[in-house]
Parts: structure tokens; C-alpha cells; sequence
């Protein structure tokens, strides 16, 4: 969408919510805290620039994501499908007696909980949304309460219902949904789907079944403590087989300004850096939220280059980067070292040890060229993993 | 487009389909082909005759009755009583009068950069197009027009025109980049498609940073990308490789032939981009162009106003490009504008119009059957309106698309392209 689609009145809340995620994500020091809200709002994505996302978001941030990131994944589960933002972008709240609306029955199983084809049918599809028949969020007109989740009793089919080979009792009203939640947040599948995802976020792409087993166990006996789960998936032996994954634009971004102790004097650089690379906060359509895979995001190397060369330039990117460090007057090998302990935490594999040497070692060390340096540095295909 | 009637684009900067097939020879590897998109078998064979279609999506609903005033409808004045284009006979100022094109309906004065095209027989204008069971939301609509669904729910992610190029041969066997979505991000409209990427300055498509620098630092890149792994091993390589394509084609000194003056805003400056990019025949065979602002709800202007201004930088840009194309003898293209709908039929207390329904495409190329207003008429008569207020949709917007997508691109089956069985494309009769 362009700008001008975007009305005045509709950015304001928009751009201060993505702003927010940026400087938490820049300076927060609870890191995986923040990492996690990045991995929740992706899982239960909701489209900032869809309908009345713009209103209702900035809420469902704050006391869905943020509230629930490292706590019980039920809760979690539970706060989502009351939350106004989720109902009116999965139209849960338009899903009515008579006429069921099945989008957020369905993306319920297939993305926020089971995972797709995984353990429910077509008719449970039905059954669920018939179950949360009723759900709604109070209307300008509910005066304090505007925007806070309310159940339309005279909407919800009453009827039984039968919920993954479970019977949910006629009459059942408001409990229905929630019951439903229950079931799901208890299944064995969901374990899964929630380990693996986990598992693939912070370890490797292709995580292995038996690591999967491990961290679902810790769910289901702890009923999704996310803690439990997080202290399991990244034990340290664990950590020590990971396997390299690409940074996506903004973790690569966030990543390169950390580093080099980056302060963001005007964000507007990097807003058109995220928007470039297809990475803007809370812009993602789709309810499956931005993918975690490889092939997605290695199409556009050019951004990031681009980015990695503009990052130390604050006159053009508004960041302020700490170079101090490097010294014209170090030799050429201490200031490949500073940038191996700044940017690669000692790690700076030799090809890139090499290609900073040779390019250093082509004319005068001066400050511009050790901003060039930064530049192939961050922009170096080492520094887009993790 | 190796054997096509495009003589003129050869000669153009000593640039040739040789220079090209040389540079990029051997490179195979696809360009940001999303990791989650359903895999589709690619066509086997090379095909060389198609047109290059050019996507204009005008962003926030551009207001159907305005681009091409029915001048003839007695309605249309009772329902427009301040932002109607007058009747070309009226006592109205000149600038204010439609320029008739047909006895019944016409085109607003803002629009006349796009009359010469209209009367020498390459621009049609199908009325009434968009949609059917659309939504009101920008964002729906929109998204439904670029996945090119029916209507509700939209469930498809990719978008009409990345999947006929995914369903259709490259057009030059090496060719390293098949699409362009000008602007910051992929259009939804190619998304899916191979070989595809957003550049938003074609001009400028380089490593940034200081030029003293740059082939120091680009071989450093080079030298550092070539030893690692795949996939960051291949894309750097496809980067380099269409930096130096688009580099060759040397937008900056494009020079426009027939006299083409492009207007100096952003959409000029994106036609004349395409412009070059399709001259060059580098085998990109689609671009996707947005043009913004028409969301008109206030002070719409369609005469001395915002949208006057929208409409002469969409009608001059587009005249331009004509003109250019068409004088280099450069025809097998076909430029397509469409907005996510149209607008309500009354206008509304702010001198302005409210999202509304039926909306309005054009056609421009070698091909098209111009000349015409196309599409059946549902009339402005109250009952006549969709919910008393809309002017109806009367021909789907994929019967559009589909009919260039079919007649001038060898596309494979409607079925492929818009995924959806109980599609059955009608003849608009524009090709």
C-alpha cells in the first residue's frame, strides 16, 4: 500500500507502535524477552494495516504479546482469542448463529495451536467455529469499555457440538470457546507444533524429532510453562550443535546497530531499510506471520549491503555508530581483531579475516575507509547468521 | 521478445539481446521466490513473442466516474452537482469540459495526454469493471484484485501475475531478472513470480556508499560471497549480475524517442524507467507501477484539484510512454491500470466521494482494440445502483486481465493463473 492509502489519522498509532518495537528491540536489555515477542507477534500475526488493526493492536501488543511472552502458553492462547485486535482480523467477531464465519476456527488449529493437517478435520473446522459463535469486542457505543471483548449470548449456537472426537454440552454459551481453547492448548500436537517452531527459532532450521520430544515433554508437563520450555531448548548442549540460520532484515539491522552501540537519532532510514527488505514490524498481511526460513529471505542480498555500507555514514543513515574503537593509527591486523570481537564475538571466519585485510591494506587507513570496512563487515554473508 | 517487431529498441544504446545472453549466460538461479509458496513445475520451452505487460495499480480507489465522465447520462449531473465534468457542449470554462469520446462518454481535460492514443486506436477503456462481492476496505480490495480472487475470503498469497509467470517459459532463456515491481517491496500482484524483484530507482540499483569505494568494496563482496555456502552463494551472484544488466541500460541518459516529454514527477519517472528496461530486451517481461493518492474523500478536485493533478501525471505519464514506445516501433507491450473500486456514485458533503464499487481499466499497446469504451452500461438511474448508491460491476476484472493475459502472453489456462474453477473468463472484446 502506499502512503496515501495509509490516512493521516490511521498512521499516528501505527507508526508509534512499529517505532516501539524497534527501540525495544535496539535497547532493551531483557533481549530475550524481546525476541520472544518477536517470535508471539509473528505466531499470532495480526496485520497492522488491516481494517481496525490500527486501533486495536497497539492493545493486543501490550496485553496479549507482551503480557503472555514468557508465560503460560495457555494464557497466552486464551488472551489472543479474546483479544478485539484478533477478533476483528480473523472476523471472529462477525461469526454468528446460523451463519459461521470458520476464519479463526481454522487458522486456530492450523497456526496457533495443531499446526497444519495436524490431528482435525474439515468438520471439527465447522464445529469449532460454531463454538466461538458469539464473540465479539464492545463497539464505540460501550462508553469505558469501548474495545474490550463482550459475548453476544443471542449470537451463539447453543447446540452440542462435537470438538476433536470431544462432546461440548448444549448450552454451554460463552464456555464453549473456551473450552475449545482447552482442548487444544492440551494436545499433544500443539506440544509439538509449539516445540518445534521453538526449536526452530532459536537453534536450527531442520530441528532434530528427538529434540522436538524433548522440549514438547516439557510442555505438556508443565502445562506450556514457555520458561520451562525456553530453558530446554536453549540448554547448552544445544546451543553448542546449532546449526547457522540467516538474521531476517530486522534481527541483521538490530544485530549490526547492538554492536557497534548504535544510538537511532532519526528513525526514518531504517523504517525505509525494513520496508525495503519486505520487514517492517507488523506489516505482514497473511495471518502466518513472517516466515522463519532460509529461501524466503536470501532472494534480496543488495538491501543489506546496502544497509551495512550506509549504517556507519550517520549523515545519511541518522544512526550514530560507536567506532572509537578503531583507530586509524592501528595497525591493520589490531583493527581486524577490534571488528572480530565487536561485530563476530571472536568468531570472524578467515575469509572474511582476509577480504577486511586485503581491503584495509589497499590504500591509507583513514576513518573513511574503516567506515568501509564496518560496511563489508556487517554486510558480509558471516555477519548475516547467527 | 528476441524476434519481435521491436526494431527500434535494438538499435538503442549498441545494447543487444547478445550483449546480455553473454553477460548473464549460465545463470540459472531464481530471485527471491518466496521459500513458502507452493513449488510450481516451471514451463519447459523458451517462447519469444510475448507482449511485456506493465501493471499500473492506482492506490486508494480512483474514482471511475470522474476518469471517464458519462457525459450523456442525465443522472450523473443530479448525482454530481458540484465535481461533475461538464458536458463537452456545456457553457461550462474549457478546462472543466469532457473532451467526448464517444457521444456518451468522455474524458476530463486532465486526461488529454492520453487522447491521442485513444483516437489513433491503442487505448480502450473498459467501464463498470472491478471485483463483484469486493469489499470496501482498501486493504481487502486491494488484496483481492492483486491475488486475483473473486472476492471473499481471500485466501490466495501469491499474486495473478507472478503465478502466469510462474506458469509460463521465461522469454529469453538467460535472462536474469523476469519481473520488476518498481517501488520499495514486491507488488502482491508478482509476488510468486520467478526471477522478480522490487527495485525502487532502476537508475540506481548499485551498492551505496562512497563511488571512490565501490569496486573495492564490490569485489570484496564478491570475493566473500563466491567461497560461502548457497543460497546467500547464488544471490549474491544474481545481485552482481543484474547490477551490471541495469548498470549497461544507463536509465540516466535514456533518451525518449518521438519527442516523449515524461512528466518530471515519480510515475513519469517509473514509465520512463520501464520504458528503457523493455527497449533494452533484457527479457523482463512484466513491471508493476503503483500511483497513489486517490482516495478522495475530500476536495476531490477533478477539475483544477488533487485529483486533476493525479490524473494528469497518470494520463501524461502514460501519453508519454505511448508516444516513446510506439515512435522507437517498440509495440508488442500492453500497460493495464486498475483500482482496488470505484466510488460512490453521489458525492458527499466534503466535495468529495466515499469508497464505493464499480470502477474503471484502461489498456494501452500494440494490440489493443482502442478507441472504445467498453463494457455494458448499468446506468446511474437510482434503481439502478448497487445499494442505491454504487455503480454496478458488470465485467469482472480477471475477464480483463485475462484476455491479455491469454491473447498477447501465451498464458497457459484462466484455471492456472486466478486458481479458482467456477471462473469462467467472458470476451471484453479489448484485444
Amino acid at each position: 500500500m502506499t502512503a496515501a492509502s495509509r490516512t493521516p489519522w490511521r498512521r499516528r498509532p501505527i507508526i508509534e507502535l512499529i517505532l516501539a518495537a524497534i527501540y525495544r528491540a535496539l535497547y532493551s536489555p531483557r533481549q530475550l524477552f524481546e525476541r520472544m515477542t518477536i517470535f508471539w507477534t509473528d505466531h499470532f500475526n495480526i496485520h497492522i494495516f488491516s481494517d481496525l488493526a490500527f486501533l486495536l493492536k497497539p492493545t493486543d501488543d501490550r496485553e496479549v504479546v507482551r503480557a503472555h511472552a514468557m508465560g503460560s502458553f495457555p494464557e497466552l492462547l486464551s488472551a489472543s482469542a479474546h483479544s478485539p485486535a484478533m477478533l476483528s482480523y480473523l472476523t471472529n467477531d462477525s461469526n454468528v448463529k446460523g451463519a459461521p464465519n470458520e476464519n479463526y476456527a481454522r487458522e486456530l488449529m492450523e497456526l496457533h495451536t495443531l499446526g497444519a493437517d495436524n490431528g482435525y478435520t474439515e468438520n471439527d473446522v465447522k464445529e469449532v467455529a460454531r463454538c466461538f459463535t458469539g464473540w465479539a469486542y464492545q463497539g464505540l457505543r460501550a462508553g469505558s469499555s469501548v474495545g474490550r471483548f463482550s459475548f453476544n449470548a443471542g449470537q451463539h449456537d447453543n447446540g452440542e457440538k462435537r470438538v476433536l472426537g470431544r462432546t461440548i454440552a448444549a448450552g454451554g454459551g460463552v464456555s464453549d470457546g473456551e473450552r475449545v481453547l482447552e482442548i487444544l492448548a492440551g494436545h499433544p500436537n500443539t506440544a509439538r507444533f509449539i516445540a518445534e517452531k521453538l526449536l526452530r527459532y532459536f537453534w536450527r532450521y531442520e530441528p532434530r524429532p528427538s529434540a522436538i520430544s524433548k522440549v514438547a515433554n516439557v510442555y505438556m508437563s508443565t502445562g506450556g510453562d514457555l520458561r520451562a520450555m525456553l530453558r530446554s531448548v536453549l540448554h547448552k548442549s544445544r546451543v553448542g550443535s546449532a546449526k547457522p540460520k540467516l538474521k531476517r532484515p530486522l534481527h541483521l539491522m538490530v544485530s549490526a546497530m547492538r554492536a557497534l552501540s548504535a544510538e537511532l537519532e532519526n528513525p526514518r532510514y531504517l523504517i525505509e531499510q525494513l520496508l525495503i527488505t519486505g520487514h517492517l514490524p507488523f506489516d505482514w498481511p497473511p495471518p502466518n506471520g513472517y516466515p522463519d526460513s532460509e529461501g524466503y529471505w536470501s532472494g534480496l542480498v543488495l538491501p543489506r549491503w546496502n544497509f551495512a555500507s550506509t549504517l556507519p555514514r550517520r549523515e545519511r543513515s541518522g544512526i550514530r555508530t560507536d567506532i572509537s574503537l578503531l583507530d586509524p593509527a592501528h595497525s591493520v591486523a589490531r583493527l581486524v581483531d577490534t571488528m572480530d570481537a565487536v561485530l563476530f564475538n571472536g568468531t570472524m571466519s578467515a575469509e572474511t579475516a582476509t577480504e577486511l585485510t586485503r581491503f584495509l591494506e589497499s590504500g591509507n587507513v583513514n576513518k573513511p575507509r574503516i567506515r568501509d570496512a564496518i560496511g563489508l563487515a556487517v554486510g558480509s554473508p558471516q555477519f548475516q547468521q547467527y | 521478445m528476441s524476434d519481435h517487431d521491436c526494431k527500434g529498441c535494438k538499435e538503442y544504446e549498441g545494447l543487444t539481446r547478445r550483449n546480455f545472453v553473454g553477460l548473464t549466460a549460465g545463470l540459472a538461479a531464481a530471485v527471491a521466490v518466496p521459500g513458502w509458496l507452493p513449488r510450481v513445475v516451471y514451463a519447459a520451452s523458451e517462447s519469444s513473442s510475448r507482449d511485456v505487460i506493465v501493471s499500473i495499480f492506482l492506490r486508494g480507489g480512483a474514482d471511475a466516474l470522474t476518469l471517464c465522465p458519462p457525459h450523456g447520462e442525465a443522472a450523473y449531473y443530479d448525482l454530481r452537482p458540484g465535481l461533475a465534468i461538464a458536458r463537452p457542449d456545456s457553457s461550462a470554462a474549457a478546462n472543466a469540459r469532457a473532451i467526448d469520446l464517444d457521444g456518451f462518454f468522455g474524458l476530463p481535460q486532465a486526461m488529454r495526454g492520453l487522447k491521442d492514443a485513444f483516437e489513433d486506436g491503442y487505448l480502450a477503456i473498459c467501464h463498470a469493471t472491478g471485483v463483484k462481492n469486493s469489499s470496501r476496505s482498501h486493504f481487502d480490495a486491494m488484496r483481492f484484485m492483486e491475488v486475483g480472487q473473486g472476492g471473499a475470503p481471500a485466501s490466495l498469497q501469491t499474486g495473478w501475475l507472478g503465478r502466469h509467470l510462474q506458469a509460463t517459459a521465461p522469454s529469453l532463456k538467460d535472462g536474469i531478472l523476469r519481473a520488476v515491481g518498481i517501488g520499495f517491496g514486491l507488488q502482491r500482484t508478482l509476488v510468486g513470480a520467478p526471477q522478480a524483484l522490487p527495485i525502487a530507482d532502476l537508475a540506481n540499483f548499485g551498492l551505496a556508499g562512497p563511488s571512490g569505494s565501490r569496486t573495492r568494496r564490490q569485489d570484496a563482496l564478491a570475493e566473500m560471497y563466491a567461497a560461502f555456502d548457497d543460497p546467500l552463494k547464488s544471490s549474491a551472484a544474481t545481485t552482481f549480475r543484474t547490477i551490471d544488466v541495469l548498470k549497461k541500460i544507463g536509465f540516466a541518459g535514456y533518451r525518449p524517442s518521438g519527442g516523449a516529454v515524461y512528466p518530471e514527477d515519480e510515475f513519469g519517472y517509473s514509465l520512463r524507467s520501464a520504458a528503457a528496461l523493455i527497449r533494452a530486451e533484457v527479457g523482463v517481461e512484466a513491471v508493476a507501477i503503483d500511483l497513489g493518492g486517490w482516495d478522495t474523500h475530500d476536495f476531490q478536485g477533478p477539475v483544477d484539484g488533487h485529483m486533476a493533478y493525479l490524473m494528469e501525471s497518470l494520463a501524461n505519464g502514460l501519453g508519454a510512454f505511448y508516444r516513446d514506445l510506439f515512435a522507437a516501433n517498440c509495440r508488442r507491450f500492453v500497460a493495464v491500470t486498475m483500482s482496488e473500486f470505484g466510488r460512490v456514485a453521489f458525492e458527499n458533503g466534503s466535495a468529495g466521494t466515499d469508497h464505493g464499487t464499480g470502477g474503471l481499466m484502461m489498456a494501452l499497446g500494440g494490440a489493443v482494440r482502442g478507441g472504445q469504451v467498453l463494457g455494458s452500461w448499468p446506468g446511474l438511474e437510482r434503481e439502478q445502483l448497487v445499494d442505491r448508491q454504487d455503480l454496478e460491476v458488470t465485467t469482472d476484472y480477471r475477464d480483463v486481465l485475462w484476455e491479455i493475459l491469454d491473447q498477447r502472453l501465451q498464458s497457459p489456462s484462466a484455471k492456472q493463473v486466478f486458481l479458482d474453477g467456477g471462473y469462467r473468463p467472458q470476451a471484453v472484446g479489448l484485444i
